[in-house]
């Protein structure tokens, strides 16, 4: 059995981020870093697959920098990495990336039939576009059941078995719009979990040195079995019609407190119209 | 040109009328709407499947939910169904041609984009607030999930404080670090404003307020008219969760803090005595 935690390489966001003219992310390689919330989705990943004895694969997409999310992973204790670079995927939108990500979990399961993939980890957005989409729209691509913004995820390997009543399962408890809630679903499945869900353990020697000599396996578009125009921009539903920086804010006024602070605050919301007293 | 379907969770007397308002607001610019209601009890699957078995009979196109994290899910679900194309988190969406588009802020509020679809679309709005509407309301059918679904063991309703929720609320006030453990000067002025308690992930995680109050891109990014952050030094994933604010306002005992430096009005001095006699102020100028 196989897990797949999906990570990805997203810029720093205390750097100064932009956006092409075509609306596309700059991702300049000096900025890059592990999206941040990938952390809490590498550990769950991590966990789940001690608990159904399975194999830690990391698949990211991206351009050629965009590995270094998967050796992340590596480091702490993925079997395998995958990155599906190619530069047909440039511009791709939400549907293009999880039609990307679910080839490229469909890929491993053709390759080796006797080992599924039974559980689909990711992080609950990408501190780039935070769309937080494209878990679910992975799931859909697959046909599995799918457990967004999971806040935590209890893995029970049952009789060992993939998709029956007396499988394996998991139990995902998430915050609700007004509330909480606990779900159950057979495996296999895709979740997604928010960054409070676990810390990212520490590399340990043992896994540093095994991540040398891991394979990180490269693969293109053609190689998932997917045409150029499905993917990127020629296969996007969604595209940019236009995008410009913000004009920056007007000045700070900026007042010291000595004793009247709170009062001038109010002057300053009356003028703007935000607080409605009388007169 | 077909109809735009906007939906909203909670049957015909669960939905939140002003925010329902908002969104056909929002759904209008773009063409004619009408509205229906999916249960809340339904998984997103459930949801989904009686969705787009509504889109496909009415030969509806256009599809509007308002963004949560429960919608994002239904809107994933519902755009691979229909092979719809899924503009995430628009405040304004309009009609050009055989284009929608949907206009939205991206990197924490400094970039405007706007995202065009052609066919089938699926989009989760972020509505300003709107006069309230009349409104028609058809509740849909429940409809069969085809293959497995996640199967719902218990679902819990936490109280209200009685605050509006903080994505929907016009006014937050934000208490961060500086206020020492006590937020009671926080929601006394977001009582007297009729606003939403806000506040950071540090403060979270120590345990002074829950989960749900969490400001920043890991909890709610929020964008209302006015946002105060008192005691907030304004660390970058509190900051790309709220400098989408129209107005910002920073209290906090550190003129070097960062927060300041995106402030449209800014306190140096102490959260608590300037947030106290805040509040003091406007319930005087009220009683007057």
């Amino acid at each position: 059995m196989r897990v797949v935690v999906l990570v990805k390489q997203v810029p720093d966001i205390s750097s100064d981020r932009s956006l092409s003219s075509d609306g596309r992310l700059e991702r300049t390689p000096t900025t890059a870093v592990l999206n941040e919330l990938d952390e809490g989705g590498l550990e769950t990943a991590l966990r789940s697959a001690d608990a159904l004895g399975a194999s830690l694969v990391a698949i990211t997409m991206g351009p050629e920098q965009a590995s270094a999310a998967a050796r992340k992973a590596l480091q702490v204790g993925a079997a395998l990495g995958i990155h599906v670079c190619d530069d047909a995927l440039a511009g791709s939108d939400v549907v293009g990336t999880a039609r990307v990500l679910a080839a490229a979990i469909r890929l491993l399961e053709r390759e080796d039939p006797q080992d599924p993939v039974a559980l689909v980890v990711a992080g609950m957005s990408a501190l780039d576009g935070l769309g937080s989409v494209v878990p679910a729209l992975v799931a859909a691509e697959l046909g599995w059941p799918i457990a967004s913004y999971s806040a935590t995820v209890a893995i029970d390997a049952g009789d060992g078995t993939l998709a029956s009543a007396g499988g394996a399962h998991a139990t995902i408890t998430r915050a609700t719009d007004h509330g909480s809630e606990e779900l159950r679903t057979s495996l296999p499945a895709v979740v997604s979990v928010t960054d409070t869900i676990a810390a990212l353990r520490v590399p340990s020697f043992a896994t540093m040195l095994a991540a040398r000599k891991a394979t990180l396996r490269t693969l293109t578009v053609a190689d998932l079995g997917l045409a150029t125009d499905d993917v990127g921009v020629a296969g996007a539903r969604a595209t940019i019609a236009d995008a410009r920086p913000r004009p920056p804010r007007p000045p700070v006024q900026v007042v010291t407190d000595t004793g009247s602070a709170g009062t001038e605050l109010v002057d300053f919301l009356v003028a703007r119209g935000l607080v409605e007293v009388s007169a | 040109m077909s109809t735009i379907t906007v939906a909203v969770v909670g049957g015909i007397d669960g939905i939140d009328r002003a925010k329902t308002s908002a969104l056909v607001a929002l759904a209008a610019r773009a063409g004619d709407v009408a509205v229906v209601t999916l249960e809340a009890a339904w998984t997103s699957a459930r949801q989904a499947a009686a969705l787009v078995a509504h889109l496909d009979a009415a030969g509806s196109d256009t599809l509007v939910l308002a963004s949560s994290h429960r919608a994002k899910e239904l809107a994933a679900l519902v755009a691979h169904a229909r092979g719809a194309g899924l503009v995430v988190d628009a405040h304004a969406l309009e009609r050009e041609g055989d284009r929608l588009v949907g206009h939205k802020r991206e990197l924490g509020g400094t970039w405007d984009v706007s995202c065009a679809v052609v066919g089938p679309a699926v989009v989760l709005a972020k509505p300003p607030p709107a006069d309230e509407v009349e409104l028609t309301l058809v509740p849909l059918p429940e409809a069969d999930v085809v293959g497995r679904d996640v199967e719902v063991l218990s679902r819990t309703e936490h109280a209200g404080d009685g605050r509006p929720a903080l994505a929907d609320a016009t006014v937050v006030v934000a208490g961060g670090r500086g206020l020492e453990g006590d937020l009671t000067p926080v929601q006394a002025l977001a009582d007297a404003l009729g606003g939403a308690v806000g506040a950071t992930r540090d403060i979270v995680e120590d345990g002074w307020i829950g989960h749900e109050t969490m400001v920043g891109q890991t909890g709610t990014i929020i964008s209302p008219r006015l946002y105060i952050g008192a005691g907030i030094s304004g660390a970058p994933h509190h900051r790309l969760g709220m400098q989408a604010s129209e107005v910002i306002v920073a209290i906090n005992i550190d003129a070097d803090a960062p927060i300041m430096e995106i402030a449209d009005f800014a306190v140096v001095g102490s959260a608590a005595d300037v947030l106290l006699q805040a509040a003091d102020e406007i319930a005087a100028r009220r009683a007057r």
